[in-house]
């Protein structure tokens, strides 16, 4: 068929053919059909967005994206601040408790006068044994027991005035 | 008052605008539609630009002074949305107008809605190498035959511009198809 199109082409020279002039082009029966349909619904639609957006305020899509990244970035700063909130407090609270314990314990400090007269007149007998017994703390070497011999004790009171001891201690 | 007129009154009137609009639509859907399809090729491209095309008509029937005949004036609608499609797909693949409608010519012989033998796709292929003007005014008066008269109104050319184009197109074509 087509050789003898292109035959006819050469001999006259002319596109004025039926069989080139046929539409060749098809569709589904239904498509026609439904294409009313379709396209008032699109419309409707089209119409449709059109209203809402005319109902949003002016300028909201030209700010929406910083208002979005503003509200992303605030929620690291707040968990670190919401983190230390309860910490600060907890601090403020010892310090307060521990400058009032403070206070307490200086309010109750004696005066020197009162010091001295409860030396002067209501002084115990501070004997060395009274020493020991209230010292109890004190940490006496035992090594230095173990270098003084018998006979250096023994030459040492011997040669030491014992009522200078007393007055002494 | 003529069909027509009532009709387009009838467009314009926001109360009976969605019954005419269907009228509209049924009178005139399919001859759009291979108008276009000629240009697309493809069927769903062609079922875009219809749709395209009618929704256009819609939302500027206010701005139709009647100057020309309604179909003259949804058809030159239908020519621009076509080209402005093709124009548009060949940009988004970054290629030229020619090499896209060659791609489209090459896919017909497997495309289930394209019945043609060898020779009308030979045809299509000659069709693709002419200017995008020229390839509109051969394919409404050879395939449509259309009035030039009609031509030159939907096309906003001369009658004598319009003889001119479409003897260069089919001698090009003849060319084209004794060559290949």
């Amino acid at each position: 068929m087509a050789k003898v199109i292109v035959k006819q082409l050469v001999k006259h020279k002319t596109l004025h053919n039926n069989h080139l002039k046929q539409n060749k082009f098809t569709v589904s029966e239904e498509y026609f059909n439904a294409l009313e349909d379709l396209v008032i619904t699109k419309l409707k639609a089209e119409l449709l967005n059109k209203a809402f957006k005319t109902n949003t305020p002016k300028n909201y899509f030209n700010n929406l994206e910083n208002q979005v990244l503003q509200k992303v970035k605030q929620p690291k700063k707040s968990k670190i601040i919401k983190l230390l909130i309860p910490i600060a407090v907890a601090a403020s609270l010892l310090v307060v408790a521990v400058l009032s314990e403070y206070k307490s314990n200086t309010e109750s400090t004696i005066s020197k006068n009162e010091i001295e007269n409860w030396l002067n007149f209501e002084m115990v007998e501070n004997t060395a044994l009274d020493l020991v017994a209230t010292q109890t703390d004190l940490e006496i070497e035992a090594t230095f027991f173990e270098t003084i011999s018998n006979e250096d004790m023994v030459n040492y009171l011997n040669e030491t005035d014992i009522e200078n001891l007393l007055y002494e201690n | 008052m003529t069909d027509e007129n009532l009709l387009v009154q009838q467009l314009k009137n926001p109360k009976l605008q969605e019954e005419a609009f269907r009228k509209l639509m049924q009178l005139y859907k399919e001859r759009l539609y291979w108008h276009i399809r000629k240009i697309v090729l493809s069927h769903n491209d062609a079922d875009d630009v219809l749709q395209n095309t009618f929704i256009k008509v819609f939302k500027n029937i206010h701005n139709f002074n009647q100057q020309s005949k309604l179909y003259s004036w949804m058809y030159r609608i239908a020519t621009n949305e076509a080209i402005n499609f093709i124009n548009k797909k060949a940009k988004l693949m970054n290629v030229d107008i020619s090499e896209l409608q060659h791609k489209q010519v090459q896919t017909l012989s497997t495309d289930n809605y394209f019945t043609g033998d060898e020779i009308q796709i030979k045809l299509q292929e000659a069709i693709a190498t002419l200017p995008q003007k020229q390839q509109l005014v051969f394919n409404m008066k050879y395939f449509d035959e259309m009035k030039y008269k009609q031509m030159a109104t939907i096309l906003e050319t001369s009658v004598g511009a319009l003889k001119a184009s479409y003897h260069i197109a089919t001698k090009k074509i003849e060319a084209f198809l004794k060559n290949n």
